[in-house]
């Protein structure tokens, strides 16, 4: 038998076979669903009941409420009391509101296990590669399947490795990396396709900012995402109450990938995704954004502890900006509880930062702090398509949370490496 | 609503990476009434495409149509505008699979990309799998029989509840 990748090894034991071979479209079982406000009861709760059958396994079905939450507007909250209403009457024992961002809470809240499927009725849930598993979205019409059955069809899909050697250079983290990679590969680079990422820069960032690759994995227009399990994935899972009932895969040394990118790191610059596309990216030396109004922390790509770290190392002892506002919003309660704790949060406050509900807000265009017309803004999210944060006039542009911390500083998007050494 | 076997009609030519934040902005994604999704597709394309959509028009796109977000309406909103089909080079997974779930046809066939000009006559069968435009003919794969069964159906909830019909009756209707 040829090798095998590990989206395929992945693919073949959710579907009970020996091996599955690219391009077959089998039916697996998934390991957990997930569903949120936006994209969930709202949408789905009347088909779903108009079915008559009951949830596969509870146990396996995390509801949350992060889109939409705090709402701002009527529709907003009668959205709320649907995805509420739904919890009650079904009586699931995994619904979060308002404790975070979905994709982050199915990490830190063990629901994601190395070598499993989960589907999502998010496009970022290709966030479950930093830890293994396959993530992947489906929309909510297609989840009622996944609810009522536990299973879904997949094409097994080819898959591209990129690998970044090298050390990390000071100033740059994963959003760097993988906005790199957005450049040279394209919005449409990974259609149908599994990103598999490596080499010795991505293993030596923590998970969380693995996860940013992962997360991001979706704007390559990829199926799913996976990076290798080592110990630092051991001991996030260990955090995360996960301790056995899983199985890593590897993609064998013989498998064949679709494409393969190398990429040395070692003199890499912070990236910027200028407006108005995630794959406009350039080296922020070349970046002149004029003033900025706003700069903002937050989403589930950006706002995790490792995000807010790197936002402190930069800010710690300065101010925002006048003229500039910064927005923070942690990606969990969790992580904005650690973050007060260890002291990672006060000083980004004590700069000038408006702190902001731990739910996805303007990175979905919903709730405090949207950008208005002919506004200019930088963000550690995940998207600057016109409109994605507010007004279809604004101008976005993305990076770091670093990157955003000392764009705040100086008014302007800006090298985090003049305030780090 | 099923997928017609035999149509035609004007093509909306588009280009590359047409993202779901311009074919269904963020901004109306609480609504999911047809008849209002209707009224805000393309927007982000200006008035220039979002007008010129009737009932019958046949969207051809580049690569990696439907790219961004997961949310449904991006093909809700295209089918409820009465739009048979969409041709493409590609199609964005997420997009592809909820259109497949909404009961919307598409087709991905470069070469008819290439050679449909914008507004000229498309006409598509399914059943030999052919596209017929500006004295042209162009194959194209035809889709899986049990995704083509969904789309037949109106969508997966119309194909769900067809399969608990047709268990009922295998049991003897209780």
């Amino acid at each position: 038998m040829a090798g095998q990748t590990a989206a395929q090894k992945i693919i073949a034991r959710a579907s009970g076979r020996e091996s599955v071979g690219i391009g077959e479209i089998v039916w697996a079982k998934v390991d957990a669903q997930l569903m949120h406000d936006n994209q969930g009861p709202y949408r789905m709760g009347k088909d779903f009941k108009s079915l008559g059958l009951p949830i596969w396994d509870k146990n396996k079905f995390v509801l949350t409420a992060d889109h939409h939450n705090p709402p701002t507007k009527d529709a907003q909250t009668k959205v709320l009391n649907i995805t509420r209403d739904f919890a009650r009457e079904q009586e699931l024992p995994h619904f979060y509101d308002g404790e975070g961002i979905c994709h982050i809470l199915m990490a830190e809240r063990g629901f994601v296990r190395p070598g499993g499927i989960l589907t999502g009725t998010d496009s970022h849930t290709t966030n479950a590669g930093a830890l293994g598993a396959m993530g992947i979205a489906v929309g909510p019409t297609e989840s009622i399947g996944v609810l009522t059955t536990g299973e879904v069809w997949l094409r097994v899909p080819e898959t591209i490795r990129i690998d970044f050697n090298g050390k990390m250079p000071l100033g740059t983290w994963g959003k760097d990396l993988v906005l790199l990679a957005l450049k040279d590969i394209g919005l449409d680079g990974a259609d149908y396709q599994v990103l598999e990422w490596g080499g010795e820069a991505v293993m030596s960032l923590s998970v969380e900012d693995r996860m940013t690759l992962t997360n991001m994995s979706t704007e390559f227009a990829a199926k799913s995402a996976l990076i290798e399990v080592d110990e630092k994935t051991e001991a996030y899972l260990r955090e995360a109450g996960v301790e056995d009932g899983w199985e890593a895969q590897t993609t064998d040394p013989d498998a064949a990938y679709a494409a393969r990118h190398d990429y040395d790191v070692s003199n890499l610059s912070p990236q910027i995704a200028c407006p108005h596309r995630m794959d406009n990216v350039f080296p922020v030396e070349e970046v002149d954004s004029g003033p900025i109004q706003r700069a903002h922390i937050g989403s589930c790509t950006g706002a995790k502890l490792a995000d807010l770290r790197a936002a402190a190392s930069v800010i710690k002892g300065r101010k925002v900006a006048l003229g500039t506002q910064l927005l923070i919003a942690p990606a969990s309660k969790a992580i904005m509880n650690k973050a007060w704790e260890e002291g990672t949060l006060g000083p980004i406050i004590e700069a000038g930062g408006v702190l902001l509900p731990t739910t996805c807000g303007i990175c979905t265009g919903t709730g405090l702090g949207q950008f208005g017309p002919g506004e200019v803004g930088i963000s550690s999210a995940n998207r600057n398509y016109k409109g994605r944060m507010g007004s279809i006039d604004a101008s976005i542009y993305l990076g770091s949370a670093a990157t955003v911390a000392a764009s705040a500083v100086k008014g302007e998007v800006a090298d985090p490496r003049e305030f780090l050494t | 609503m099923a997928a017609a076997t035999n149509f035609s009609g004007p093509a909306l030519k588009l280009g590359d990476d047409i993202n779901t934040d311009v074919i269904y902005p963020g901004r109306y994604i609480l609504i999911y009434e047809p008849g209002e999704m209707k009224k805000h597709l393309f927007e982000g394309l200006g008035e220039a495409v979002a007008g010129r959509v009737r009932p019958g028009s046949i969207i051809v796109a580049g690569e990696d149509f439907g790219c961004g977000s997961s949310r449904e309406q991006a093909a809700g909103a295209i089918q409820a505008a009465g739009v048979p089909a969409i041709i493409a080079k590609s199609f964005a997974r997420i997009f592809f699979r909820n259109s497949v779930n909404h009961g919307l046809l598409l087709i991905t066939c470069p070469s008819a990309v290439d050679a449909i000009s914008d507004g000229a006559e498309v006409a598509v069968n399914i059943r030999s799998g052919e596209i017929s435009a500006g004295g042209g003919t162009f194959s194209f794969p035809p889709l899986p029989d049990f995704l083509m069964e969904i789309i037949d159906a109106g969508g997966l909830v119309a194909h769900g509840k067809k399969i608990i019909a047709a268990r009922k009756a295998a049991r003897g209707g209780k």
